[in-house]
């Protein structure tokens, strides 16, 4: 027997582990598109896109879908994580590890500004 | 927590396609893989997309995989959970040629769809109702127990303009209104799950993918009328929703939002299932009724009406499963959203089970309105093998023929009954060039004529009398007076039988005399079927493109061909079963039907 306020209590509970499935309210979504070859998980890509997912979930950050996507060619630089903002040019960050992943979502999907030091172009 | 989610499709479709060891495989491949942990196997209700099943979604990139076989799994495993690559080969492609489309919301079949009743099918797993309440299941319960009094819920609901979605169309509001008037120290609320159209699978959709969204509605209505006790009459014949609802409402009992004070409050109110065997006439509801209590399914004449002496004599509410489907989102979303969608009198939105000669089989959910053409070939995908559009069939039995010339009606109840044809529960059967209407009729005359419950003359003896007119007209043997007496007989049965099921027996018959006149007149005139459908009507002959190859011979079944070798055959029309063993493997083409 469950009171209105367990019920509430599972709702909220419940929200960061669906969210994966049901993060739209728009047509357009932000992508974050992790590589995940072997050549990224070998440098740590799983744990970058898991750390990724979760954020992006207890963060509850809409229209924002993480993806997976196979080698992008670099694996000298991997792991590596592209950033789709919708009408913003394409963001590839590499060599990125767990921390960099969680200011990455801070500053670049949450603030809007890419973070320039991690970055191809500044590897 | 969960990295990814694996959606598998568990409605009866797909798991009539064995997406059952689908998901088996699965489950042993995350686990010789060490993926238990970070992936999660969802087993769904139906997705909608029915013909290109088994169904398979992957989020969080939302790919969409249809077709999928057992074998496939260890590519979905291996490329896309471990390495991230999309399985290309399995992504769903819309039309063939075309590139494939990467999530099932990019789809044309679900981008022109509004899904209200179906929001959680293929979305949730409906077998926890932790899912259900995280995509705000039973905040509508809560909502009408801790901020409306009954009269307000029924308030809300009549302002929504919401009609029952079993047929007729009876305002939902206004039978709420009468029961609550009703004075009876028990009522009960009743669900009717027994679908009995054939091609129409609404219902049983609802019950598998979102159990929880009828057994909230039913609270609702239950605590708006004062209802105590629940029924919901489903036929045995769909084992997946009976098992579905029963963990339902254990659930919902264990948690407390059935049973006695629910959530702490003074309201109390459980539900129990009943198994209909499978009679079409228990989904008229006196029969319905009369089959909760354990007795025959026959109907009995109105008034009393049901809101006032329905189960056991006490006031009962009835509804469809669809439309309790749409009563929690008109609690959360408001009136006015649900009184924005439709049309004048229809308003919301309808779900409708496509089948027959149609690309996308499956279930879709449009706004009220929307055209026929724009469900059959924006959503439905059109007909197969570039074959004509001849006809829908809406309303099943009790239903009519819509013709081409009606394709961009806005579909809602008022319009369909204009054209002699009705919503139904919502069965869309489309059929191409190769459909012969008499036959169509009379196939839907038959099923009539087995399922009417015979308490009543004009349907027991009429419409017994009209399949035998029919069967006239396809054996070539009836005359252009029958097809007035039919007619007559039609509109007899119309005036005089007892419960909607004999009152609309004879629609399949007057839509396609109104439509297709021409085509029974060709059968009685001609002694030809235009399909090349009635059997009695169709002859095959050899032509002279014959090289005499002796295939047709030797695949006749009956030994009705003869011929020698390098000469032209013959098929003796005595022996000839009309089978069609013959054409089928012809390679000159030397055999036409006709």
């Amino acid at each position: 027997m469950k009171s209105i306020a367990d019920i509430q209590a599972i709702r909220d509970n419940m929200a960061k582990h669906i969210f994966i499935r049901d993060n739209k309210d728009d047509h357009v979504e932000t992508r974050i598109i992790v590589g995940m070859d072997d050549c990224g998980i070998a440098a740590g890509a799983d744990k970058v896109f898991d750390a990724l997912i979760e954020d992006v979930a207890s963060r509850g950050i809409k229209n924002t879908r993480v993806y997976r996507s196979g080698c992008m060619g670099r694996c000298d630089l991997e792991p590596t994580v592209e950033v789709c903002v919708p009408g913003q040019p394409k963001v590839t960050y590499v060599k990125v590890d767990v921390a960099k992943a969680a200011e990455i979502v801070d500053k670049h999907i949450v603030g809007g500004n890419p973070v320039k030091a991690y970055t191809a172009d500044n590897a | 927590m969960y990295k990814s989610h694996v959606l598998v499709c568990g409605g009866t479709g797909c798991t009539s396609n064995n997406s059952r060891k689908i998901r088996e495989e699965l489950k042993k491949q995350l686990g010789e893989n060490n993926l238990q942990d970070t992936v999660q196997i969802v087993e769904t209700g139906c997705f909608g997309l029915c013909a290109s099943g088994p169904v398979v979604i992957v989020y969080p990139e939302a790919a969409f995989y249809s077709n999928v076989k057992v074998d496939d799994v260890t590519d979905i495993v291996q490329q896309h959970l471990i390495r991230g690559k999309l399985v290309e080969r399995l992504l769903h492609k819309e039309r063939a040629g075309e590139p494939p489309v990467k999530s099932l919301t990019d789809t044309e079949f679900y981008r022109r769809q509004t899904r209200v009743a179906l929001r959680n099918c293929g979305v949730i797993n409906p077998e926890n109702i932790d899912e259900y309440i995280a995509f705000d299941g039973y905040q509508a319960l809560i909502k009408c127990l801790t901020e409306y009094s009954p009269q307000e819920v029924i308030d809300i609901i009549k302002q929504s303009g919401l009609r029952g979605r079993g047929g007729a169309g009876f305002p939902t509001g206004m039978k709420w209104q009468f029961v609550h008037n009703a004075q009876s120290d028990v009522k009960y609320v009743c669900c009717n799950a027994d679908e009995g159209d054939p091609g129409a699978f609404m219902d049983r959709s609802v019950l598998e993918g979102d159990p929880h969204a009828v057994l909230e509605a039913m609270a609702i209505a239950a605590y708006a009328v004062g209802g105590t006790q629940g029924y919901i009459y489903v036929r045995a014949e769909y084992p997946i929703a009976v098992e579905r609802c029963k963990i339902a409402l254990a659930q919902a009992r264990e948690y407390g939002l059935l049973g006695k004070n629910i959530l702490g409050t003074d309201f109390s109110f459980d539900i129990d299932i009943r198994l209909g065997a499978g009679a079409f006439v228990c989904g008229e509801e006196t029969a319905l009724m009369v089959s909760v209590e354990g007795n025959r399914g026959e109907p009995r004449p109105r008034p009393p009406f049901p809101a006032n002496k329905g189960l056991f004599g006490k006031p009962t509410l009835l509804n469809n499963v669809e439309t309790y489907a749409n009563i929690t989102q008109i609690i959360t979303k408001g009136a006015d959203w649900f009184a924005s969608m439709g049309t004048d009198k229809s308003k919301g939105t309808k779900v409708f089970a496509l089948g027959g000669k149609i690309v996308n089989t499956g279930l879709v959910e449009v706004p009220m309105g929307t055209t026929l053409r724009e469900i059959v070939y924006d959503i439905g995908g059109g007909i197969p093998n570039g074959k004509q559009f001849k006809a829908a069939q809406t309303g099943g039995p009790s239903g009519g023929c819509i013709p081409p010339q009606h394709l961009d009606i806005p579909i809602d109840y008022d319009k369909l009954i204009e054209i002699g044809s009705m919503m139904g529960s919502g069965g869309l059967i489309v059929m191409d060039e190769d459909t012969c209407m008499v036959d169509i009729a009379k196939f839907f005359l038959e099923f009539t004529v087995d399922e009417s419950c015979g308490k009543c003359t004009p349907c027991r003896i009429g419409t017994k009398r009209l399949l035998e007119m029919l069967d006239k007209v396809t054996n070539g043997t009836a005359t252009l007076e029958d097809l007035d007496k039919m007619e007559k007989l039609c509109y007899y049965i119309k005036d005089n039988a007892l419960c909607g099921l004999g009152q609309t027996a004879p629609n399949p018959v007057l839509s396609t005399l109104k439509y297709f006149r021409h085509e029974y007149e060709t059968h009685i005139k001609e002694k030809k079927c235009p399909a090349h459908v009635c059997k009695k009507l169709v002859t095959y002959t050899i032509t002279d493109a014959c090289k005499g190859c002796t295939l047709c011979k030797r695949n006749c079944p009956v030994g009705a061909i003869d011929g020698n070798v390098r000469e032209k055959h013959v098929i003796n029309r005595d022996k000839c079963i009309k089978c069609g063993a013959c054409l089928d493997g012809c390679k000159f083409k030397a055999i036409v039907k006709e």
